[in-house]
């Protein structure tokens, strides 16, 4: 949480965290197209060719003042691929808040698990 | 000192006041003037954008400082894989139109340069040399005890959840 007094500003990071092809970014991807335009900045994703994660989604929702003050959330996304350790790692620098994506494929309970341990 | 909590959920909470804001949108204006940059960032390592100057109205700054602070975090995970014990202290990106100048301020901020390639990177980084000194100095001076526990009392928590299920089409 980084809070700015001069400007009353309450920052805060939100990571969407899971294995692989779980639908994390589509989570965001939902958020994003539900939202009211007013609200939402730019939706960024720095993925391959083939849609998958590379480094991270990122959009920042700002809700209006409340109670004077003014909260803002940055949502990031993680990489789920199992070589992409390193980079989970730097997005969760700083984090507030995770929202953990597990897959409900019955075959894919070991990697939710892998996943969650390794956070 | 900047305020820096750890909370009992083991997260981080950075609290700036209005005086270490007010200095450091000095020196980033003080920055812009002297080297006609196109636009100056300061943001903390968690891509937080604090402070900007310059002509940033078409540029969206917000993801700029999200990507700069990956940018950052990811370098310093290649100087460890390259066996550089420091971290790489500033990272250039040169265009054909626009070049960037990023550099660490402390730890915990970095400052972002946007600027034209007419000017020359000896004049970005002397009088970057100089900002982040200023910088520094500025948000190692004493500050008050700000408290937010009164800030994000159970009602806040309450209308901010009304606001966020409004927010939605
Ligand atoms: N059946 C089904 N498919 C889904 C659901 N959510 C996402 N998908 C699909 O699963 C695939 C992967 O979704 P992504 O959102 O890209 O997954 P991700 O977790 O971001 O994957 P990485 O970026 O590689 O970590 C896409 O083809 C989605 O359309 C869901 O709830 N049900
Ligand atoms: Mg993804």
């Amino acid at each position: 949480m980084f809070i700015n007094w001069a400007l009353q500003e309450i920052n805060l990071k939100i990571v969407y965290y899971g294995p692989g092809m779980s639908g994390k970014t589509t989570n965001l991807e939902y958020i994003h197209s539900k939202l009211d335009p007013s609200l939402k900045g730019d939706l960024v994703s720095l993925k391959t060719k083939e849609d998958r994660t590379i480094f991270f989604d990122f959009m920042q929702i700002e809700v209006g003042r409340i109670k004077g003050k003014k909260p803002k959330f940055n949502l990031y996304t993680v990489p789920g691929q199992v070589y992409y350790a390193s980079s989970r790692k730097v997005i969760l620098n700083g984090v507030d808040g995770i929202v953990f994506v597990a897959d409900s494929q019955p075959h894919r309970m070991e990697a939710n698990i892998e996943t969650l341990l390794d956070l | 000192m900047v305020q820096t909590k750890k909370l009992k959920d083991g997260s981080r909470q950075v609290v700036l006041n209005g005086r270490q804001y007010d200095a450091i949108t000095k020196v980033l204006s003080e920055l812009a003037v002297k080297t006609k940059a196109s636009a100056i960032l300061f943001a903390d390592m968690s891509g937080q954008l604090i402070s900007q100057r310059g002509k940033t109205d078409d540029m969206n700054t917000t993801v700029l400082s999200a990507l700069a602070a990956s940018d950052f975090a990811a370098t310093s995970e290649m100087a460890k894989l390259v066996g550089e014990e420091a971290k790489f202290k500033l990272l250039f990106h040169e265009g054909e139109k626009r070049n960037v100048y990023l550099s660490n301020v402390g730890d915990e901020f970095f400052l972002v340069v946007v600027f034209d390639v007419s000017v020359t990177l000896g004049l970005i980084r002397i009088y970057t040399k100089k900002a982040i000194e200023d910088l520094n100095n500025s948000l190692e001076e004493e500050s008050e005890n700000n408290d937010v526990g009164n800030m994000l009392d159970s009602d806040f928590s309450t209308l901010l959840g009304d606001a966020l299920d409004d927010s939605f089409k």
